[in-house]
Order: structure tokens, then C-alpha cells, then sequence
């Protein structure tokens, strides 16, 4: 099973790696209605114990979101034919709603395959509902405050409770799903540090740590460049806002300066040079345009 | 006391300030010069032009005075007129002044900053901008037009006066000139810089001189770049839609629209874009739904069969997926239904974790005609069932750019026609010369290609970063970490090259040196005129100590000057002999006199260093050279990095404004005559000299 699990998050990547971004035009030749369920369910269950926190979610030979894709072609075998193998496209739609984070659809999808007592499916939907709905109700939890204060607590009773499903859950499909809440969430806090830096004591450096804290916690993570980025943003803010209060010409220190707006481009140099990255084009557009602010800024200043 | 007036002329006229030794200076002339210039700054800095004028002609009655003495003139005329032409009421009237004094052969530190101000007269600027631009056109058509008829290999002289290869060249140059006039229009970065410039020189001067002349450039110049801009968004569009990337393809033209001018020329475009993006639109939708007739059970057992499939799939388990799909290829292997069977085999052996046999039943899935058999095939598309064959595509695709860089040259045709042209009469000279058609470019090219890969390693590398990323340990990582290696050595990458072969099971010591002795080289190279330079040459020379690049960073390391020591060679002190004086070095005249036996400075010269002064001294003994170190005081060393920072800046700014590589005379000459071996053989090629573009920040105007 594990070996199986492997294989299986090991293929997500190689087609999430192999297969060229989604293109409409690439789209268009080889979208065409599909004459047989077994082909949705086959692509789905190809699928089902990918690994969608350290790899990107799999995409189908024509480059869209396999459970996405699912899902509709599901939905709409339901429109066109509402009372053919019900139990099958009402339970494969659950499975494709969990790993897209809807959580509380996914449950009641698996409460009306539970209740379909015919079914041989009824069993396993009923196994999944408690589940499901542990995740709906812990993704239902307020993410909000009336403040920073308010919004940070939330955020943390949030998390807590996202890190018992992960505990729960490892070694299964399931846990990957609570990891990429979880690492949402501490994405979110990160960036409520970075929004609120300006009203923090020390606010810069506190607003680093989260974000450093970030990429260090989920080093594994798929989305690992694009917290580098978020670093490399607030690195090249600090530049700005260190810029913005030394405008003058005298109180400009050139040494300084390039301290910080070299501190960024370092950062984004991680992402430019990273092979293989979808990011690494984003990496590029921003190092290129932080050097090029800072070489206008010397240019201004000498 | 010049450096004075010219340090004020330059504040005046908005010039980089810089400080300089009042009191050194003005305690070195005579009093009555010094109350001349004392009056003339105070004038000029309370914006008295009359006085300045009046002081003027006051230093033209002294400098004749001490002509009738015998003494040499003050040398303040220059710097005075300067300063008197910043103090003129409007731009223009100073532009007047300062091309007076250039007319009147000033010295050379007032000539310098009196062109330095004209040329970055925006007005001035501008005309000379376009004018030269103009010239560079016509003397590019002239050039490519009779190019083709100079070049010549060993076979093709033997046929110099073959008719044929002469009308190959004819074809040649014919359609590189009408690739020129195609393009005869294109909005250039000199123009567009001088329309930048005529924008500032209209706001700065509204009364100019040559304000139609101005007004007239920047409407021609200004409808020039929009039609530029409208071209080069529809371009984007078409070449997005190209693509099929559409999303990108709806900017470029909408953003078209708005440009003013080019509504006309996006309607097209945009109707395109609109047919395309609904058809895939209707694509995508019909996609998503399932045929109006799916294929179907030709009997109950069979359609039981097919439903217990779907259940098992949907439930995910690789054993109930298998029996499911064996039992209904068993009992129904003519059905409709067989191909989604096979299909669901291959997800039962992926599950189970035998990718061998799950691409087995890929293949037997994919023998179908229906829409089961595409998505099969589809799926066998996938790189983890070929791990090495896109990165062979993407090998024999570099292999192949390579060949035709070598054969052919690289790809230059600016359109189709020329491209055609241009293959038609290497065709013929070809023919001409029994096949052996511009051996000397094959062999220049083939050198070039060996020394710097002329054809883009990055997909190689994309798809075996990609093997390696998802599956670092497979068998087949090995040979995809030698092949990385290869293509990252062939990129000029050493740092990943090396990664790369250090993680081979056996990685080969030679190849690891070698792949070294390259980085070092790079490293020594990039590291040039970093600020970090001796710290980083310190590091190659520590970390490749077996290269010759560590050779050449000691080297390089002992050449350069020590954090504030500055260096003074013989040569220039000869050329300053005023740094020899009290008031600057305060050296002895005899160190420069040639004679070795009373003490001589040495090619080497001196060092400047803080509180010191180190001189390289010629030794009569066997070492040749040594060194004397004298202290000095802290007002002697004021008073010497005043002096050298004065000759400096007074070398810097009379230093002959021309190329390097461009002889003396050679702006005299119009025209050139250059013999090169280059990509397209042997060349002796007579041209027009062109007029080289340059600005003070070339990438704000491309």
C-alpha cells in the first residue's frame, strides 16, 4: 500500500511536471466528450492518494486540474443521465470535492452514497462521512477578529485544530489534505504580521521571522517558492520603506541602502535560479525589477 | 585658482560639484590675481553678470600685461568665459557663449566642460541624434548592399569573375536592400531618444530659436512611436495567438484598442481572438460532458458487470479494481465496454505499484479508436514511462540547432524573402564551387561552436532536472546526472556541471578538475571590478589553488591597490610635474631626472598611502628595485591627496574622447575598408563608417 501510495504521488508529479501549462488553444484539440464513465473514474482513481501538499495537483493530458475535471464531467453525467449508476458519480464527486477543500459538499455527497443502502458503497461512504465532516467543521472555524489580536487567536484555534487532523490522519491520502490547510492558514498569519508590520514593535524583524518561519516549517511543500517570494516582497519593501524615510539627498546612505535592496535580490535569486520551479519565472520578473530600482536609485543619488 | 573658476563654471552650469585646494592655490598667486578671482566668484555668485563680463576683460588686459613682461599667460580667460556663458539669461544664449569659447580653442579642462554642457544640450542633443541616426541609415543600406559583392572564400575566388556567382551575390544584395528599406522606417532607439529630448528642450526653452524646427521633429516623431507601439502590441497578440495562448493574446490587442491610432489595425486581430476563444470555449464545454450516446451493455450480465467496474473505481482499491475489470474482459471481451476495462487494469497496477505492468495495460488500453484509447495513449505520453526519451529529443533537437549553426550561420533572415534570397545565392556560389562552399565559415563557425555552444541548453536541462526531482534514486539517475553535467558544462554552468557529476556513482577526477579550472576562469573573469574584487580574487585563489585561474587572481591580487593606498605610476608624474611641487608631493626633482645614480622613481612610481608615502625606487643593485616608505604629516598628506585628486580629475577630463580600438586620424576618414574571417568565410568589404549611438543610458530608449 505504501509502495502503492509512492507510485502513485510519484506519478502526479511526472504529470504535473511533464505535462505543458493548461493552454486554451492545446485545450481545444484534445478536449472531447468522453463516451464512457470508466474513463472519469479511472483518471480520478489514478489519482486519489496523490500527494497535493508536497506536489503540485495532477493535471489530465489536456492540462486542467484533474479533480476539478472529474468533478464536472461527474456533475454533468449526473444532468444527463440522473438515474445511471448514481452511487458511483455521487461518491467519486465526494472524492474529488475533498481534494478540492470542500469539505462539508464532500460530506454530505458521502451521507446520501451512505444512505443508498443497496449500494456496495454505502459502507465505505459511511466510514468516510465522520471524517469528512471533521474536516468540514474545522475548516468552517472563523479565521476573522475585530483586530490583529482577535484575527492572530482565531487563526491559532484554527490551526490547532487543522494539526489534530494532520496527527490523526498521517500516513493516509487525508493527511496531505490537512497539511496544505494548515500551511494556508500560517501563510495567512504570515502575511497578517507582514500587513500589520508598520504597527508592530520591531515590526520588520518580527515580520521576517513568520515568513522565515514559513519556509522553513514547509520546506517540503510545493508551494516552498512562492514563500521565498513572499520573503524576497517584504525584504524589498523594507528597501522602499527604508528609502522613503531617507530620501534626502544627504541623508541617503549608499552602503545602507544596498544592504537592504540587496538582501531581496538574493532572495528572488533563489527563485530565478530554481529549475524546475513554476515560479521561477515570477523569481526572474521580480530580481530584474528590484535590481533595476536599485540601480535607478544609485544612479539618482550619485 | 582655475580650478577654482572651473569648479564654480560647473556648479553654475549644473556640472557634478567637486572640492579643491582654495587656500593651497590662492596662496600661490599673486595678490592681484587673487583679488581679481575673489570678485569675479563673489559676482558670480550673486548672479552679476556685468561684473563677470568686466572681469573678464580685466584678465585679458592682465594676461597682455604679462605677455608684454614676458611671463606666461594666467590661464583664467577660459574658465572665466565658462563661467560667464553659465551666468547668460537664457539657454540658448548660454548655449551661444559656451560654442564661443569652444570656437576660440580654449585649454583643454574648459574645452571638456564646455562640450560636456552642449552635448547635453537637449536641443542640440536631439538634432544631432536624429542626424546621425539619418546617416546610419543610408550608410547601412549602402554597406549590406555591397557586402555580399566582397565576400569571397578560396573556392569562390578561383569563380571571382564567374557571371553566375557574381548574380548569386546580385540576388544577395538586392534583397538585403529591400530587407533595409523594408525596415527603412522602424522607430530606432537614437530617435527615440531624441524625441525624449525635444520634449524636455520645449518645456525648458519655449522661446528657442529652433522651436518650429523642434515642434515639426517631435509630431513626426511622436506619430512614429505610436504607429511602433501599435505594431508591436498587434505583433504580441498575433504571435500569443500563435501560441494558443489566448489569455495572453486578449492583453496585447485590447491593449491595442486603446492605443490611439491602432483601433483600425486591432479590430481584425480582435475578431480572431474573439472566433478563437469561443471555439475553445465550445470545446471545452462539450468536453466536459459525456457523448449523447455513452457506450453501452449489450446485455444485462454485461451492464452488471460494467457497474460492479465503476463501483470498484470509485471505491479506489487496486484488488477489487482488477477483479472487476478481469471479470468483465472475461465474460464480454467483444464489448463496447472492454477498452474502459483495460484502462481500469492500468489504474488497478499503478495502485498496486507495478508501473511496468500498468504501462503495459496502457498500451493494450490505447489500441482503441474510441476516446478510452486516446486518454490511454495520452497517459503513455507521460515522461515516467520514457525517462530518457524527451531528454534524447531534447539532445538530438540541441545536436541539430548545433549542425545548422555550423552549415548554415545563424539565423539572420529578417523576413522570409531575404531568408530565401540569401539561401539562393550561398546556393549558387555553392554550385559554383563544386560543393565546397564557404569552408573557412564552416570551420570559423565549427571553432565557435566548440568554444561557446551557440544553441540553448534549456530544455535538456528542464527535463532532466525534471527525472531527477521526481525521482532522484531511479536506475536511470546516473546517466541522467552525466548528461546534465554535459549540457550545464556546454551552458557555461560549471557550478551545477560539477554538482552534477560529483553526484555520478564514480564521478571521474579529470572531468572534476577540469569542469574546476573552467569555474575558476569564469569566477576570475566575473569578479572584475566587483567592490569585492581582492576579497573574492583571495577566494578563487584559496579554493582552485591547482588552476591557472588561481595564477591569475594572485596575480591580479598583488596589481591591486590595498584599501586606500592610491597608486601613481612614473608616467603620470611626469605628466603632472606640479605633483612633484611643495604644495603637493613635495618630492625631489632628481627622482625624475633619468640619472640612476642620484635616486630615481621607478616605472613603478609611488603610493600614496594614509599617512605615508611608499616610493618604488630604482636600485643600481642585483634586485633592481626597492622600496622607501616616508611619513607625512596630516596636513602633507592633505595636501597631497588634494593635488592627486586635482590630476586625476584634470587627466580624466582631457583624456582623447574617441574608441579605444579607433585610430587617431580615423575620424577624418568616411569611410572604411575591413578584411575579416569571420562566420561568412574570408571578407574584404569596403563600407560607410557609421556614426556610433551613444547615451548616457541606453536602456531608457530601447
Amino acid at each position: 500500500m505504501l509502495r502503492a501510495r509512492i507510485v502513485a504521488t510519484a506519478l502526479a508529479l511526472a504529470l504535473a511536471l511533464g505535462t505543458a501549462p493548461a493552454r486554451a488553444g492545446d485545450a481545444a484539440g484534445a478536449f472531447a466528450p468522453y463516451e464512457d464513465l470508466t474513463e472519469v473514474l479511472a483518471t480520478l482513481a489514478w489519482h486519489l492518494d496523490d500527494d497535493v501538499y508536497r506536489f503540485p495537483v495532477a493535471k489530465d493530458p489536456t492540462g486542467h486540474d484533474v479533480f476539478a475535471l472529474s468533478l464536472e464531467r461527474l456533475e454533468r453525467w449526473e444532468t444527463r443521465f440522473p438515474s445511471r449508476l448514481r452511487d458511483v458519480t455521487t461518491y467519486a464527486r465526494a472524492q474529488a470535492l475533498e481534494r478540492l477543500g470542500e469539505y462539508r459538499r464532500a460530506a454530505q455527497a458521502y451521507d446520501a452514497v451512505a444512505a443508498m443502502a443497496e449500494s456496495s458503497l454505502a459502507p465505505r461512504a459511511r466510514e468516510a462521512v465522520p471524517r469528512a465532516r471533521a474536516f468540514a467543521d474545522t475548516a468552517a472555524l472563523p479565521e476573522d477578529g475585530a483586530d490583529m489580536g482577535a484575527r492572530l487567536a482565531a487563526l491559532r484555534r484554527k490551526l490547532d485544530a487543522w494539526n489534530v487532523l494532520v496527527q490523526r490522519h498521517a500516513g493516509t491520502p487525508y493527511q496531505a489534505l490537512a497539511l496544505v490547510e494548515e500551511e494556508r492558514l500560517e501563510r495567512r498569519a504570515a502575511a497578517l504580521v507582514v500587513r500589520h508590520r508598520h504597527d508592530l514593535e520591531r515590526g520588520d524583524e518580527t515580520a521576517e521571522r513568520a515568513l522565515r518561519f514559513l519556509v522553513e516549517k514547509h520546506a517540503e511543500s510545493k508551494d516552498l517558492p512562492t514563500h521565498v517570494l513572499e520573503l524576497g516582497d517584504l525584504q524589498a519593501a523594507v528597501a522602499r520603506d527604508w528609502l522613503a524615510a531617507h530620501d534626502r539627498p544627504l541623508a541617503f546612505d549608499e552602503d545602507q541602502f544596498v544592504v537592504r535592496a540587496d538582501r531581496a535580490l538574493e532572495t528572488y535569486r533563489k527563485v530565478a535560479t530554481w529549475d524546475g520551479a513554476r515560479e521561477k519565472p515570477e523569481g526572474e520578473g521580480r530580481f530584474a525589477t528590484v535590481e533595476a530600482w536599485k540601480s535607478s536609485v544609485l544612479a539618482r543619488y550619485r | 585658482m582655475r580650478s577654482v573658476l572651473l569648479l564654480l563654471c560647473g556648479v553654475l552650469l549644473a556640472t557634478p560639484a567637486r572640492a579643491d585646494d582654495l587656500l593651497a592655490e590662492a596662496a600661490h598667486t599673486e595678490a592681484s590675481t587673487e583679488a581679481l578671482v575673489h570678485g569675479v566668484l563673489a559676482a558670480a555668485l550673486a548672479g552679476d553678470r556685468g561684473a563677470t563680463v568686466d572681469a573678464l576683460a580685466a584678465v585679458e588686459r592682465l594676461d597682455e600685461a604679462r605677455e608684454d613682461a614676458g611671463l606666461r599667460r594666467s590661464g583664467l580667460r577660459d574658465d572665466l568665459r565658462c563661467l560667464a556663458a553659465a551666468l547668460e539669461p537664457s539657454p540658448t544664449a548660454r548655449r551661444e557663449a559656451l560654442e564661443a569659447v569652444l570656437d576660440d580653442d580654449p585649454d583643454p579642462e574648459a574645452e571638456r566642460q564646455a562640450r560636456h554642457r552642449l552635448e547635453g544640450e537637449d536641443g542640440t542633443r536631439a538634432a544631432r541624434l536624429l542626424a546621425d541616426d539619418a546617416h546610419n541609415r543610408r550608410a547601412n543600406l549602402v554597406n549590406d548592399a555591397l557586402r555580399p559583392f566582397g565576400v569571397f572564400t578560396g573556392a569562390a575566388l578561383l569563380a571571382a569573375v564567374n557571371p553566375i556567382l557574381l548574380a548569386g551575390s546580385a540576388v544577395d544584395s538586392v534583397a538585403t536592400t529591400a530587407a533595409n528599406l523594408w525596415s527603412w522606417n522602424a522607430l530606432s532607439a537614437p530617435e527615440r531618444e531624441a524625441l525624449v529630448r525635444y520634449r524636455a528642450h520645449l518645456l525648458r526653452e519655449p522661446q528657442a530659436s529652433d522651436l518650429p524646427a523642434a515642434a515639426r521633429a517631435l509630431r513626426r516623431l511622436g506619430e512614429k512611436r505610436a504607429r511602433a507601439l501599435c505594431k508591436g502590441a498587434i505583433e504580441a497578440g498575433d504571435a500569443a495567438v500563435d501560441d494558443g495562448d489566448l489569455d495572453r493574446a486578449a492583453f496585447w490587442l485590447r491593449h491595442a484598442q486603446t492605443l490611439e491610432g491602432c483601433a483600425d489595425e486591432a479590430r481584425k486581430p480582435l475578431e480572431q481572438l474573439a472566433r478563437a476563444t469561443a471555439a475553445v470555449g465550445a470545446a471545452e464545454e462539450a468536453g466536459r460532458w459525456p457523448v449523447t450516446e455513452p457506450r453501452g451493455a449489450a446485455d444485462d450480465g454485461e451492464a452488471h458487470a460494467h457497474a460492479e467496474l465503476a463501483r470498484a473505481l470509485a471505491g479506489g482499491d487496486a484488488d477489487a479494481i482488477l477483479t472487476a475489470a478481469q471479470g468483465l474482459l472475461g465474460g464480454h471481451p467483444d464489448s463496447d465496454l472492454a477498452p474502459g476495462a483495460r484502462l481500469a487494469v492500468a489504474v488497478a497496477r499503478e495502485r498496486a505499484g507495478h508501473p511496468e505492468d500498468a504501462r503495459r495495460a496502457l498500451e493494450d488500453a490505447a489500441d482503441d479508436d474510441g476516446s478510452p484509447g486516446r486518454l490511454a495513449a495520452a497517459m503513455l505520453d507521460d515522461p515516467r514511462y520514457a525517462p530518457l526519451d524527451g531528454l534524447a529529443a531534447a539532445e538530438r533537437a540541441h545536436t541539430a540547432d548545433v549542425v545548422r549553426y555550423v552549415v548554415l550561420g545563424g539565423a539572420s533572415g529578417r523576413t522570409a524573402i531575404y531568408g530565401a534570397a540569401q539561401l539562393g545565392a550561398q546556393g549558387a556560389q555553392a554550385a559554383q564551387s563544386l560543393g565546397i562552399f564557404n569552408v573557412i565559415g564552416m570551420a570559423t563557425r565549427g571553432w565557435r561552436a566548440w568554444r561557446n555552444d551557440p544553441a540553448s541548453n534549456e530544455t535538456i536541462i528542464e527535463r532532466g532536472e525534471a527525472l531527477l526531482a521526481r525521482e532522484p534514486d531511479a536506475a536511470e539517475a546516473p546517466q541522467v546526472h552525466e548528461r546534465l553535467a554535459t549540457a550545464y558544462a556546454r551552458a557555461g554552468n560549471y557550478e551545477r556541471a560539477i554538482m552534477h557529476v560529483r553526484a555520478m556513482p564514480a564521478p571521474d577526477g579529470d572531468r572534476l578538475a577540469a569542469l574546476e579550472a573552467k569555474l575558476a576562469a569564469k569566477l576570475v573573469e566575473d569578479v572584475q571590478g566587483s567592490p569585492a574584487e581582492r576579497l573574492l580574487l583571495a577566494a578563487i585563489a584559496r579554493h582552485f589553488p591547482a588552476t591557472d585561474a588561481a595564477g591569475e587572481a594572485e596575480e591580479r591580487l598583488a596589481a591591486l591597490p590595498a584599501g586606500g593606498e592610491i597608486r601613481l605610476d612614473r608616467a603620470m608624474l611626469a605628466a603632472h610635474p606640479g605633483l612633484l611641487g611643495p604644495g603637493a608631493l613635495d618630492l625631489e626633482p632628481p627622482l625624475l631626472d633619468g640619472d640612476r645614480h642620484n635616486g630615481e622613481l621607478a616605472e613603478r612610481g609611488l603610493a600614496l598611502l594614509p599617512g605615508a608615502l611608499r616610493l618604488a625606487l630604482v636600485d643600481t643593485g642585483e634586485s633592481g628595485e626597492r622600496e622607501e616608505t616616508r611619513p607625512l604629516s596630516a596636513e602633507q598628506a592633505a595636501r597631497a591627496l588634494a593635488a592627486v585628486e586635482d590630476a586625476f580629475y584634470a587627466r580624466l577630463l582631457t583624456r582623447e574622447d574617441r574608441e579605444p580600438e579607433t585610430g587617431r586620424y580615423e575620424r577624418w576618414i568616411p569611410v572604411f575598408l575591413s578584411g575579416s574571417v569571420g562566420e561568412d568565410g574570408v571578407s574584404v568589404t569596403p563600407g560607410i563608417k557609421l556614426r556610433r549611438y551613444r547615451s548616457e543610458d541606453p536602456t531608457l530608449y530601447r
